[in-house]
């Protein structure tokens, strides 16, 4: 049972770990905290939803259509929590995506309804047995889109000019721009990008555990905050340990202690790790300025 | 000077045109009786939380039964004039919406909140300051001694706790299939799952002489309870018995069918409906559950109502919807018979009139015969509700 509870521990981590990755781009980029990011994850489910209900589509067009989904709202809110807010109050935009998730989220279960809605698999197939692991196709997907998007986002921060200006972007905003880098579109760029992830996240999230209400965003914030603060702000591969840490934890509070548990053992490694290691565990640690 | 007189009067006929034109468009069968006045009633719902797919139907049937009400005249020639608030799914709003309903809406009677929780917060509330609350889709057990005070019974409900209705059921349900074992799953987070997962199944299971294997808890809103279904798997139970909202049972039906773990499904009447059945698709078929509202009760009366409503609105009616429009039916006769007008300096002997015929009171309506009891609980039929591919199936066990 151990085994199988570590799978279920790093399924639910996966799902962390992909959220968290469009949350820390963001915030990487811009130091702005995107609190409406689980919104755009809900709506992308949603989308997949009414395609599936309105029309026969392949999984790949589902796909598609929940990340144009999630990468509408994303934008959205790259538009009003971020162009259109006065950047001289530092706290202004982080606190208008706050806004704009109670909004999204209003609007979803009003168009909606609040009741837990089934989202009917887009990967079918039996279970498999891996010793004394049994996992199902969607399961294994999850896992194995994770690492893919884990590598795709190294590939563009670390390969691509695009990536390369949203590295210069999060070192300095100004030094960036007078290295020619476009800092508005590469900002845009990095909401679309959060967006898209957003999107697959929701995806594969809803997949594995065929359920959704408007408020799946809300808990999951909550989740990827935690979990990019004890990874490292702004690190990838911070978001992702972190991510995979926080799911089996939760899951090996549940198997082996109590449900009533699980939300105190992770908050309660987020003060540890505050206190011990403020940077994350994959931060790094900035001297002190003069 | 002249030039703005005239353009003043051309402003004036145009607007006098447009008020005859919408008096024309609305024609004559929007024409609504004179009253006398407004009697007003509180209602107090929330479309939001994981009860929140309730109060979406309660609050379109009170729409619908106000609608009813007043185009049969009122009561005593007064319009029904509902005071209708959502507290947000927040507990902190419903109590000060009980008192502002009590005391600046100076409402006869309230109808709602919407869950177990709400009306522990509104119960007392509305006893303190005085004025009968009927509730309708509040079940958990025991909790109907709040809203009693100084020897009268303020709160009442139409709809019957769920370990009440569910005993029976199970018992039956029990001995039929031989069940020997079980696990319960519950969640945490809401107050009559809370109650039912922690107490009720325990000491039924107990009274019953099946042991039982597993206890796992959840907190809804929580991503996956993958966790819990594995550990429940390795007990091999006969079958699991889910405390929860809808939609959160169906959460925990879905991992049961993805863990490919064989067992009965067993609930209590909070499962009974359209959500569990769309939340939980193939997953939760072969579920046995109490149930309390039977739309296809051969009843004449019940199907006359029935019928009716749904022709309003298109679609079958659901448990909380012929709850909340027989709540307001059965008060709205309960004013008639009183005498209530909108004379606001007998408001309290209005409120204890209505306070007074609410026990004992017995009617028959959209949702069935029900008839409420001194310590304001309901007497309602025992029903065993099996899902059987993708619908409900319903044996009757006893009728009132």
């Amino acid at each position: 049972m151990l085994a199988q509870q570590i799978f279920n521990g790093l399924l639910l981590g996966s799902t962390y770990a992909l959220f968290a990755l469009g949350l820390n781009l963001v915030l990487g980029a811009l130091n702005l905290l995107n609190f409406a990011h689980g919104e755009a994850l809900m709506v992308a489910v949603y989308a997949v939803l009414m395609l599936q209900a309105a029309a026969h589509v392949s999984g790949a067009v589902l796909v598609l259509a929940a990340m144009a989904a999630a990468a509408a709202v994303s934008m959205a809110t790259y538009l009003f929590a971020f162009r259109w807010v006065n950047k001289e109050y530092w706290m202004a935009g982080a606190l208008s995506t706050i806004g704009i998730s109670i909004f999204t989220q209003t609007l979803g279960a009003r168009l909606w309804g609040t009741d837990q809605r089934q989202v009917p698999d887009i990967i079918r197939g039996p279970a498999v047995s891996l010793g004394p692991v049994t996992a199902t196709g969607a399961q294994l997907l999850l896992v194995a889109v994770t690492v893919l998007l884990m590598v795709l986002l190294h590939l563009l921060l670390t390969r691509t000019r695009v990536g390369r200006g949203m590295r210069a972007l999060a070192e300095n905003r100004t030094t960036a721009m007078l290295m020619g880098v476009n800092v508005e579109r590469m900002i845009q760029g990095t909401f679309l990008v959060a967006g898209i992830m957003a999107g697959a996240a929701g995806v594969l999230l809803t997949s594995v555990y065929n359920t959704v209400t408007p408020f799946v965003g809300l808990n999951l914030s909550v989740k990827g905050i935690v979990a990019i603060t004890i990874g490292g702000m702004g690190n990838t591969y911070g978001a992702i340990v972190a991510g995979l840490l926080i799911g089996v934890l939760e899951t090996l509070t549940v198997a082996y202690g109590s449900a009533s548990y699980r939300d105190a053992i992770v908050f309660a490694l987020l003060v540890v790790i505050l206190m011990v290691r403020p940077q994350g565990l994959l931060g790094v640690r900035f001297p002190e300025r003069a | 000077m002249e030039r703005r007189a005239v353009i003043a009067r051309r402003w004036i006929v145009l607007m006098l045109g447009v008020v005859l034109a919408l008096g024309a468009a609305a024609g004559p069968g929007t024409a609504t009786p004179a009253f006398k006045g407004d009697i007003p009633l509180g209602v107090l719902y929330t479309k939001d939380g994981v009860w929140g797919s309730y109060g979406v139907r309660a609050f379109r049937a009170i729409d619908i039964a106000v609608q009813d009400v007043n185009a049969a005249g009122g009561i005593n020639g007064y319009r029904l004039a509902p005071k209708i608030y959502d507290n947000h799914g927040e507990l902190a709003e419903v109590a000060s919406l009980v008192r502002k309903m009590a005391l600046e809406d100076r409402v006869v009677a309230m109808v709602g909140p919407n869950s177990s929780g709400e009306a522990e917060v509104a119960f007392p509330v509305a006893a303190a300051t005085g004025v009968p609350v009927l509730a309708t889709s509040t079940a958990k057990g025991g909790i109907m001694k709040l809203g009693f005070r100084d020897g009268k019974q303020w709160a009442f409900r139409n709809v019957a706790p769920d370990d009440q209705n569910t005993a029976p059921v199970i018992a039956q349900v029990v001995k039929d299939r031989h069940i020997t074992t079980v696990a319960i799953v519950y969640d945490t987070k809401d107050a009559v799952s809370k109650y039912m997962g922690g107490i009720f199944w325990t000491g039924l299971m107990k009274k019953l002489n099946v042991t039982v294997v597993d206890v796992a808890t959840f907190a809804s809103g929580d991503p996956s309870v993958a966790a819990q279904v594995t550990k429940i798997k390795a007990d091999k139970p006969d079958a699991v018995i889910l405390a929860a909202a809808p939609g959160e049972a169906a959460k925990v039906a879905i991992e049961i069918q993805r863990q490919e773990m064989k067992t009965q499904l067993l609930g209590s009447g909070a499962l009974y409906g359209d959500e569990f059945l769309k939340a939980g698709g193939s997953a939760v078929d072969h579920t046995i559950t109490a149930a309390q509202y039977w739309r296809e009760n051969p009843n004449p009366a019940v199907q006359a109502v029935l019928k009716r409503y749904e022709a309003r609105t298109g679609a079958p009616a659901a448990l909380h919807e012929a709850y909340a429009y027989d709540a307001i039916m059965l008060l709205t006769d309960i004013m008639k018979r009183a005498g209530v007008t909108s004379d606001s300096s007998k408001l309290q002997a209005y409120r204890d009139a209505v306070r007074a015929d609410l026990v004992n009171a017995k009617w028959t309506g959209m949702s069935g015969t029900f008839t409420l009891v001194p310590n304001g609980d309901v007497i309602r039929p025992f029903l065993r509700a099996t899902i059987d591919r993708g619908r409900w199936d319903i044996q009757v066990l006893k009728v009132q």
